[in-house]
C-alpha cells in the first residue's frame, strides 16, 4: 500500500471492496482488474460521479436562490410607495380625463374629417397616456433594480402633469 | 419632411444588412417604421396649422404663438426620438409599447403647450 498515514483518516477500511464500486465503474474496473494501489488512490480522490454530483448540487443550490431572489416580494415600503404612485397616476387620468371632456374651443380649425379624427385621437391618447406609462413601466422594469422603477414612475409623474387642468381649476 | 430626413439615414445603413437580421429584429425595425409614419402624422398637421396661421395672421405672432407651434410641431420627433433610445435593447413588442407610450407623451405636451394659449382666452 501507498497510502501514508495521513491518507488512512479520509478512507474507510473495506473501501477496496469491488462489490461496494458504483455499477458504471463497476464495468471499467473489472475488465481492466488493476492492482490495489490504483484503486486506492481512485477512492480518495473524488471520482467523477462525485464530482459530476457536486456540480449539479451546486447548479440546482444556484437555481433555487436565483428563484427565490426573482420572488422575492416587495418589501411593505415599496408597496405603500407603488400605492401612492398608482393614486396619482389614477388622478391624472381623471385630470386628463377632465380637461378633454370640457374642451369647448379647439386651437385649430377642425376643416376635414381627417384633422378631426387626428384630434380625437390625440385626446383619447392624452387621457390614455397616465395609465399607459404607469403599465408599461411596470411591465417593462419587471427584471431591473427597484430604483430604476421609481426613476421611471417619478419622471412619469413630472412628464404627466395635466397643466390645462391645473390652469382652468 | 423633417421627420423623413432625419429618418433616412438609419433605414440606409440597416438596409445592407436587413436581410441577414432575424425576424424579430426585423419586426422591430417594421414597428419602428409604423410609428415613425404616425407621428408623422402630426408633425404634418402640426406643419400645416403653422403654415395656415402665418396664412392668417402673418409672421407677426406672439412669441408664445410661436413656441406653441413649433414645439407642436419638435414634440412627436422628440419623443419619437426618445422612444427609438429607450426601446433600442428592448424586444419587438417592447418597443411598440415604448413607442406608443412616447406617442401618448407627444399628445400630452401638445395639448400642455395649446393650453398656453387657450388658457388665455
Amino acid at each position: 500500500m501507498t497510502t501514508s498515514r495521513d491518507d488512512d483518516a479520509l478512507s474507510w477500511a473495506g473501501d477496496d471492496d469491488p462489490t461496494l464500486t458504483p455499477p458504471i465503474q463497476a464495468g471499467t474496473a473489472g475488465a481492466a482488474g488493476t492492482a490495489g494501489a490504483e484503486k486506492t488512490e481512485r477512492a480518495e480522490a473524488p471520482t467523477v460521479l462525485e464530482q459530476a454530483e457536486l456540480a449539479e448540487d451546486a447548479e440546482v443550490e444556484a437555481e433555487l436562490a436565483a428563484a427565490e431572489k426573482a420572488s422575492a416580494q416587495l418589501s411593505s415600503a415599496a408597496l405603500i410607495t407603488l400605492g401612492i404612485l398608482g393614486g396619482v397616476y389614477l388622478l391624472y387620468t381623471i385630470g386628463w380625463g377632465i380637461v378633454v371632456a370640457r374642451t369647448t374651443v379647439t386651437f385649430f380649425p377642425l376643416d376635414s374629417l381627417f384633422l378631426e379624427i387626428c384630434f380625437r385621437i390625440g385626446q383619447f391618447l392624452s387621457i390614455a397616456a397616465a395609465p399607459l406609462w404607469f403599465v408599461s413601466t411596470l411591465l417593462l422594469t419587471q427584471k431591473r433594480t427597484w430604483r430604476s422603477r421609481l426613476g421611471w414612475l417619478l419622471l412619469g409623474v413630472f412628464v404627466l402633469v395635466p397643466w390645462p387642468f391645473i390652469q382652468g381649476a | 419632411m423633417t421627420k423623413n430626413t432625419s429618418a433616412t439615414p438609419n433605414s440606409a445603413a440597416a438596409r445592407s444588412t436587413f436581410r441577414d437580421l432575424s425576424f424579430s429584429k426585423k419586426l422591430g425595425w417594421g414597428i419602428a417604421l409604423l410609428f415613425a409614419l404616425i407621428s408623422a402624422i402630426w408633425v404634418w398637421v402640426g406643419v400645416a396649422n403653422l403654415f395656415e396661421a402665418i396664412a392668417t395672421f402673418g409672421l407677426g405672432l406672439s412669441g408664445v404663438s410661436w413656441l406653441v407651434f413649433v414645439g407642436s410641431i419638435a414634440a412627436p420627433i422628440v419623443t419619437y426620438a426618445l422612444g427609438f433610445l429607450v426601446g433600442w435593447r428592448l424586444p419587438a413588442w417592447a418597443k411598440a409599447v415604448v413607442f406608443l407610450v412616447a406617442l401618448a407623451v407627444a399628445m400630452v405636451i401638445k395639448a400642455d403647450l395649446e393650453s398656453l394659449l387657450l388658457g388665455g382666452l
